[in-house]
């Protein structure tokens, strides 16, 4: 595989990392569940692949070869976490497994196209509480619920009505790319 | 097919916000199944999209819009200390960095630096009062519209022309953020809009409404409360109708040519019965001061009796509107008034006001439509020759003597037929012209136009127009 200490090699690196950044996202969230640690996992699976880059046989393996240094410093991060949680090491490998079969199906990009035109058309409010919920100064549900001029309760309901939106417009859109 | 339940419990397990019962549970049954593991991914892979896009939103605010012409996409938060930790990797490692250059390539909606966005509109004045802008523009000069923007129109009247050439014309005041080449949201005033060829699906927004084009035209108001008005001059649209109101379920509504309707916050739909054409701006490429009119209108509501049940047709008046080739009928696309030969229809018609009746209602045998008159007029009715005159109109008008024609132009039964321009070409069927002097101002009730006959087909006729000139004219 391309040497990392040359230019090509260094480029390519990061086309896949850039590329693949959200499966691979996606699998450390899915198992660390929290924003902040899942970032930094992520970086440190950066530097790993990197560091081990010329290891990479072909191009094309690189997401299972990253997913695998991902699932590593995953489980590292539970070694070292001193959060009062539980963390189920099993289930790590089994989303690993699961996560390489979707990578065969190739259909998240068509679902990020699809989420993307749907964030779109969000009503104006709608996207102003996702943007309160999820942007980098990040709204508690007490503040949102300010905003709203609502209850806390209420303002579950409404995040979750948004969601249930969000779910209902993106899977038409799916099947709609994938009529005939 | 995983239930609501299951999927709102992943992104609660995503968002660790269940209880460590609930998080044994969830996780037991995420190993024992494959399409909830395969679920939490994607949901984990949509978080994290979300999350980018809501910085990406945040970025986009007034404070953060770039001075230039090109808009820079940040490169998201990961992927900057992404880089920046494998760039300081490759330092350690006693690399150079020249293999850093921007990326100009977008890879699941994550990465683009330094793109060119392209104007998706350009603007056109449509009356010499115009006074609009756009908010956050750095570039005044530009007389173009641009993803993400949204231009108020303070004074008079505007017309957009998108690159896939749907035609928007505005009204002031009006408020339109344009999405994108098939998205536009109006959160104020009035448009009338054009879909081009080929950009049928257009979508228009408001704050109580998704309209979507099925290749068209159509006008929408948004008052200053938020009540929205729909209403399809040509063509159909999909009004999806409480979108915005999350409690709720969402209403939708196939609209057709002549039909109107009316959106209030309760998420009710009723007819708009009648719609002026000065309601909505003028269509696109006709000058708003052209049609200013120098008089006061005549006719100012029209109603009926008639139960429509689902139907939700409107009359459309169209002030000092009367001319050659004038569109007769909401429900006949191609119908047009014209005089019967060279010469042209009846001065006296020339510049009146008009309504557009509902060609179908020649076979409704107790319509009552009222007229609601601003002024004295001379009012005229114009009765298919085919049909039998009624007796309410024989005791109330007089017959002028004179004829106006219909061209009834394409007819899908028919490939024999087409639409001739100005008087005398084309004409299909000829109707004379009955007129009553109204004195005074008030409501003036019209009759239906008959009952059916034996061995007279109905449908040979057409129904009878309905046109308002001043008296001193």
């Amino acid at each position: 595989m391309a040497d990392p200490k040359e230019p090509a090699g260094n480029a390519a690196i990061t086309r896949l990392l850039v590329r693949h950044r959200s499966r691979l996202f996606a699998y450390i969230l899915a198992c660390v569940r929290d924003f902040d640690d899942s970032e930094e996992v992520f970086q440190e699976v950066a530097v790993t692949v990197v560091a081990s880059f010329e290891k990479l046989r072909e191009e094309s393996g690189f997401l299972p070869w990253a997913r695998e240094i991902a699932r590593r410093q995953i489980l590292s991060h539970f070694r070292k976490s001193t959060k009062n949680m539980t963390y189920d090491t099993e289930l790590v490998d089994v989303l690993a497994k699961v996560a390489n079969e979707m990578d065969e199906l190739d259909q998240q990009d068509d679902r990020a196209e699809a989420l993307a035109d749907c964030l779109s058309k969000l009503p104006t409010r709608s996207r102003k509480v996702l943007q309160m919920r999820y942007s980098d100064t990040t709204y508690g549900v007490d503040e949102i619920a300010t905003f709203l001029g609502s209850s806390m309760a209420a303002t579950y309901g409404v995040l979750k009505r948004i969601r249930m939106a969000l779910r209902s417009c993106v899977e038409k859109r799916m099947a709609m790319e994938n009529s005939p | 097919m995983i239930d609501d339940q299951t999927y709102f419990e992943l992104i609660s397990y995503l968002q660790d916000e269940l209880t460590p019962d609930e998080v044994a549970r969830v996780e037991q049954e995420l190993k024992q199944d494959g399409e909830a593991s395969s679920l939490l991914l994607l949901l984990a892979e949509d978080e994290a999209r979300i999350a980018e896009w809501a910085r990406s939103q945040a970025e986009a605010t007034p404070a953060a819009q770039s001075e230039s012409r090109w808009q820079i996409i940040p490169l998201s938060a990961g992927i900057t200390t992404l880089v920046a930790l494998a760039a300081s990797l490759l330092v350690v490692l006693g690399l150079q960095l020249q293999w850093w250059s921007p990326i100009d390539n977008v890879d699941g909606g994550h990465v683009a630096a330094s793109t060119k966005v392209d104007p998706i509109a350009s603007v056109e004045y449509a009356s010499t009062d115009c006074q609009w802008f756009i908010e956050n523009r750095i570039w005044e000069s530009d007389e173009h519209v641009y993803p993400q923007e949204t231009l108020h129109l303070n004074k008079g009247n505007l017309d957009l022309t998108f690159v896939n050439h749907t035609k928007i014309s505005l009204s002031a005041p009006a408020v339109l953020e344009i999405e994108g080449p098939m998205l536009a949201r109006l959160q104020r005033g009035s448009v009338n809009v054009e879909v081009g060829e080929g950009a049928e699906g257009f979508e228009v927004l408001t704050p109580l409404t998704r309209v979507v084009d099925l290749g068209t035209r159509f006008g929408l108001n948004v008052d200053d409360e938020g009540l929205t008005d729909v209403v399809v001059f040509e063509g159909a649209v999909v009004v999806e109708a409480g979108y915005d109101d999350l409690a709720s379920e969402t209403l939708m509504q196939r609209l057709d040519a002549g039909e109107g309707v009316r959106f209030d916050h309760q998420g009710t739909m009723s007819r708009v019965a009648n719609v002026a054409k000065d309601r909505f701006p003028a269509r696109h490429g006709e000058s708003q001061d052209a049609v200013a009119l120098a008089r006061p209108i005549i006719i100012s509501e029209v109603w009926d009796n008639i139960e429509r049940g689902d139907s939700y047709k409107f009359y459309e008046i169209i002030p000092a509107g009367m001319r050659e080739d004038a569109r007769a009928f909401v429900d006949r696309v191609y119908y047009e008034w014209n005089g019967v030969d060279p010469i042209g229809m009846p001065s006296y018609l020339l510049g009146s006001d008009y309504v557009k009746t509902f060609n179908s209602d020649k076979l409704k045998p107790s319509i009552v439509i009222s007229l609601r008159l601003e002024q004295p007029a001379n009012v005229y009715l114009l009765i298919d020759d085919r049909a039998t005159i009624p007796d309410w109109v024989r005791e109330n008008f007089e017959d002028t003597g004179d004829d106006i024609g219909i061209d009834e132009g394409h007819d899908r039964r028919s490939k024999h037929l087409t639409t001739g321009v100005g008087p005398g070409k084309s004409i299909n069927s000829v109707c004379s012209v009955w007129k009553r002097t109204v004195h005074e101002p008030g409501v003036l009730e019209l009759g239906a136009l008959g009952e059916e006959e034996p061995g007279v087909d109905p449908w040979c006729s057409s129904m009878y127009g309905i046109a308002a000139a001043p008296l001193d004219e």
